[in-house]
This record gives structure tokens, sequence and C-alpha cells, in this order.
């Protein structure tokens, strides 16, 4: 394991996001967002275009003044103090090299402007480099670096002058898929070893529920829902989540019986269980949305006497690890589910008839509150 | 198919292309080989080779004075506008101005107005606080026509350089004076040479509010020429505009090969 160029073992701190805003007339881009990161923590914020997500971070360090709340970081209130002396790390989304500057003069930037002497900037520069597996990449300008390069270097000088918080805006974007799923492993492993506190920008969820401890997914100005990858994924709080993340069915169905341990619902007349309705919902008999994982969808041939939602196999499409089939449904509804390619589902073809069903831990009832 | 590209080699295309060159560069370059001509009044074409007018030329005090003095002029508006029109190109570009087209559409003004408008404006308010004829007094209102040139060329610059870089610079701990220094100046620096180019050609060339704000003792190269042609046209002026010639085009193609390295 190479060694590290910080000094401090473990220099993250914890982030608090108090009730921030930012509004630009009567856009509300970012709306009462309050979060709190944990030292060491690697959180991501996803949410699609225009959600706010990228002004937050752009506030965090400092680009962007929020127009009400404030940040703490350690236990200092930065919202006013100028980006310089933060003492935040950023990776940025095309990573902003400096071109006139090679690799190694690239990553010494950060120490030079704290007044450290040539000698310990080159030292712990390259440090960083065999840190980010660049040793002999020192004297080559961005220009000479592959795009996978230069997000190394990138990485390696947001994390040089050991900052409080680190923060990346979308930074493997440019990448293709491979080297992104390589970086997404590296990046990870780098900040639980150095304990960095991390705050994420993404818009690609899958990214978000590799990477992090904690994701805070974000719609229109506001944070949704905030968890671990795995809560969010299994429990959804709302349909926006659900449909954000992963793959999601959606069936249309109504309310029948609803107590704190699960509901029961009814689906074109049949009726299912599923787990307690998130949110608000209303009486027994109002509509609702049945939110189902692909994965957790369970497909069988239809015949006398088997339970489900009766459906019919429009396609079938084999993506290596899994097969997909998709199913259109009485209602006019078009689920799919996922299934192993060597299972019994392996055996449908288009015109099957077929029942679909669920278990109740498998099954999000949400309010229907579309048209 | 055919296509609507035009190709290089056609031969009429050609030719056309060669006349439009003569036309251009002809008038000027006949005033070199009649700056070597020996006798003393303008033929062409010439027909022997002497060094005679470049003698009399750097011989002749009051040409030499003209010279120096066009070239101080020219050196110390370089200066004067380079500063200034970065300063205001970066405040254009990067700062949060109000207005900011408003004042790009006045600081440019100068590059509209007829120049003989700015001189017989600039002559009638030099003229009764002293200015007319004296070094102050060119530099100033050689500046503000030189300052649309350099505002152009290094906001061309500015517009090419990624704004994040700046922010990256802050990020980790530049201030906003730091970061300019450290970063942006460097990435425009081959701009900014340009429009210091740029900058003292201007002035150097600079011939219609000259000829109204120069002195008896204050004159500049091309005033001194103008007055040359009403008194005795001599093969003096050739050498002096051959002079100007090889200096413009030297400082072109010093201006143009720092271009050329921004495109890098």
């Amino acid at each position: 394991m190479s060694p590290l160029p910080t000094e401090a073992a473990t220099r993250g701190v914890a982030v608090a996001i108090e009730d921030v805003s930012k509004h630009f007339g009567p856009v509300r881009a970012v709306d009462g967002v309050t979060l709190s990161v944990r030292a060491g923590e690697f959180l991501s914020l996803v949410g699609p275009s225009g959600s706010g997500k990228t002004t937050l971070l752009m506030m965090i360090a400092g680009f962007d003044e929020p127009t009400g709340g404030r940040f703490v970081v350690g236990g200092r209130d930065i919202t006013h103090v100028p980006p310089h002396k933060r003492d935040i790390g950023m990776v940025f989304q095309k990573y902003a090299l400096f071109p006139h500057l090679t690799a190694a003069q690239n990553i010494a930037f950060p120490l030079r402007m704290r007044g450290v002497s040539r000698a310990e900037r080159d030292r712990r520069a390259r440090l960083a480099l065999d840190m980010v597996k660049l040793p002999d990449h020192a004297d080559r300008f961005p220009a000479q670096l592959s795009g996978g390069q230069q997000q190394r270097v990138a990485l390696a000088r947001a994390l040089v002058f050991d900052p409080q918080v680190i923060l990346m805006d979308e930074p493997l974007g440019a990448l293709d898929k491979k080297l992104r799923q390589q970086m997404q492993l590296e990046i990870k492993e780098l900040q639980q070893r150095l304990g960095a506190t991390v705050i994420f920008v993404t818009h690609d969820q899958e990214e978000a529920l590799t990477m992090s401890d904690r994701v805070a997914v974000m719609s229109e100005g506001r944070v949704e829902q905030v968890g671990s990858p795995r809560a969010l994924y299994e429990g959804p709080d709302s349909v926006f989540v659900a449909d954000f993340l992963g793959n999601m069915n959606f069936f249309r169905g109504r309310l029948d019986h609803a107590t704190g341990e699960g509901c029961r619902i009814s689906v074109g007349g049949i009726g299912m269980a599923a787990q307690p309705a998130a949110g608000a919902v209303a009486q027994p008999g109002s509509p609702v949305q049945v939110a189902v994982r692909p994965e957790r969808l369970m497909v069988s041939r239809e015949e006398a006497g088997t339970a489900g939602i009766p459906g019919r196999i429009r396609q079938q499409v084999f993506n290596g690890a899994s097969l997909t089939v998709v199913i259109d449904i009485a209602d006019g509804t078009t689920v799919q589910a996922a299934a192993d390619a060597r299972s019994a589902v392996a055996e449908l073809r288009p015109g099957d008839r077929v029942a679909v069903g669920w278990s109740a831990v498998d099954a999000h009832v949400f309010a229907d509150g579309l048209p | 198919m055919p296509s609507l590209r035009i190709r290089a080699g056609d031969l009429p295309l050609r030719l056309f292309g060669l006349a439009v060159l003569a036309f251009l560069l002809l008038p000027t370059l006949i005033m070199v080989p009649v700056s070597f001509d020996s006798v003393h009044f303008i033929r062409f074409p010439p027909r022997d080779f002497s060094l005679r007018w470049y003698r009399e030329y750097l011989a002749d005090p009051e040409w030499m004075a003209a010279t120096v003095f066009s070239l101080q002029i020219a050196a110390l508006t370089m200066l004067a506008a380079t500063v200034l029109g970065t300063m205001t190109a970066v405040a254009l570009e990067r700062g949060r101005l109000p207005g900011r087209e408003a004042i790009r559409a006045l600081l440019l003004a100068p590059l509209l107005v007829p120049h003989v408008v700015v001189a017989i404006a600039v002559y009638l308010q030099f003229t009764p606080i002293g200015l007319t004829g004296t070094t102050t007094g060119f530099v100033l209102i050689h500046t503000a026509l030189a300052i649309p040139y350099v505002v152009l060329v290094v906001s061309a610059s500015l517009a090419r350089l990624d704004p994040t870089l700046d922010r990256a610079a802050m990020n980790l701990g530049a201030s906003p004076t730091r970061a300019f220094f450290a970063v942006t100046l460097p990435l425009i620096r081959p701009g900014i040479f340009a429009a210091a180019v740029f900058a003292f050609l201007s002035s150097f060339d600079e011939t219609v509010v000259a000829f109204f704000i120069s002195g008896d003792r204050h004159k500049t190269l091309t005033r001194k020429m103008f007055e040359d042609i009403d008194m005795n046209l001599s093969p003096i002026i050739a050498a002096a505009s051959t002079v100007i010639v090889v200096v413009t085009i030297a400082l072109m193609w010093l201006g143009r090969s720092a271009a050329a390295q921004v495109s890098k």
C-alpha cells in the first residue's frame, strides 16, 4: 500500500448544513436544506439536473452565497468565509487542472499557496502522485495526460493539503464506463484510508449507491430522503425516490385495509399484501401506487389457481448476468421483471400468459397523487 | 456528386488572390526600392543602389528627434494601455459588473468614431491646458485610442480560458489577487503580449491626432513625414517609410508568434 502524503491520519470533520436556501428571485434553487455529514463520512447528493445539488455544493465551496441558513464545518461557521480560507478540497467536473503547470506543480499548488517550503512541497507532491498511482507522470502537463490520469491528478491536488472536507462535483462524468467503475472503487478506498469527509455530487444514482455511506436524494431544491444506499433502495419514502433510485415498477391500485404492520391492496381486483403505506396515505378505498423492484417481482406461468396479477409476456431481453421480461398487465401498465437467466422465467415466450406477484416486504405503497 | 468546395488549386482563383495581395501590398512595397535610389527626387523604378537617404535620415537631428519621440510615446502608450486594458478586460469578463455591455460599447467607441473627430476634440481640450506637443498629452490620447484593441484581444483570451480555473485556484487557497497572478495571468500572457504589440503599433502609426497636437519641438514621425511631403518631397521619406514598415512587420510577426502560442 502506498504511503499517504497527508500528515494527519484522519482529518475529515463533520459538516452541518443548516436550513440553507438559495433563491434567485422567485426561483428556489435550494430551498431549506438541512443535512449533517459525519466526520469521515462519504455522502452523495443525487438528483436530476436542476434539483439544486450542484448549487448546494458550490455554496459549501464558497463560490456562491446562500440567501438563508448557514454552513458549519468542524465547528466553525464558514457561511461568510471567502473560498480560499475555507480549507475545503474540491474535485471539479472537468478537473480544472492548470494547463501551464505540470502534474507535480498542480498538486503542489495548494501547498505553495500555504507557504510550504519547496522541498516539503516536492516531497508531498511525490507521495500524492504515488498515492494515485502516477509516480512517473510528475513532469507531464495536463494536455499530455489521459482523462483518467487527469482525474487522478485532480484528486491528488484536492487531497494533498489535508482539507477538512472534500467536495466532488460529478468527477467521473467524463470517463468511460469501465474506467468510471474502477475510479469509483479507488476513490472509495482512498477516502476510507484517509478518513476523509467527502460530499459527492452525481446524477448517476448507481454511482451514488456504490460509493456512499449515505445518499441524500434531492428534488426541486429540497432533500427528499437521506439514508444508507440500502435503506433508500429498499425503503423509499416517496414515489420520487422509489423511481429515481434503480429500476422500479409501479402498479396502480386501491387501498383496502391498512395497519401499522402492513396493508392490503387490490390491483385490478386482485388482492395483494404490501408494506405499511409511506407518508400520509389516506382512507381505505383511496387510489395508491405500489412500487416493486424488477428483481423482486415473481413471475410464473398462469395456470388454474395461480395467485397474482394476470399479464402477458411482451418481450424477453437477455443482458448477460440476468434476463429481463417485459410484461403487459391487464390495465395497460407495463412492468419489468429481472430473473436469473437459467430460471424457469427464461422458458417464457412473448404472448405467454403469466401471473405476477411479490412478497409483502418488497412492495411499497404510496398515495396516488397523479392523474 | 459535384462539390461546392472551393479548391485552392483553381488557376483563376489563384490569380485573383495574387491580384488582391498585390493591390494591398505594392503601394507600400514600392517605397522600399525607392528609398535605395541615389537621386534627390522620387522616381520609379529606381536606377541605382545607394544608402544615401538612410544616411541622411540618420544624420538629420529633426528626423531623429521625431523617430525617438514616436518610439518613446509608443512605448509609454503600450505600457499604459496594456495594463489598463487588461484590467478592464478582466473586469468585463470576470467581474460582476452591472451594465457590462454598455461599458464595453463605450470602451470600444474610439474604434468607431472617426479619428479626425477625436483629433479636433482633443486639440480643443488640450490647447488651453498646455498638453499639445507634450509627451503626456500624446500618451494620454494614444492610450485612450489603444485601449479598445487591448480590451478586445485580452477579452478573447479570457473568454477561451475556463473560468473554473479561477475557482480551482481559490479553492486551493489562493486569494483572488493571487489566483490572478498565479493562474490567469500566465495563461493569458500570449494574448497580453499580442495586445501590447497592437497598442505599440496603434500609437506608432497614428497620424491624424498626431497631426493636430504635435508641437514644434515634439512631433511624431508621421507628422514629420507630412510636413516633408509639403516642403521637399525627397526619398528620405521613402527611407523613413521603410523604417516604419520594417518596425511594423517585425512587431506583427512577434505578435503573431505570441498569438500562435495561445492556441497551442
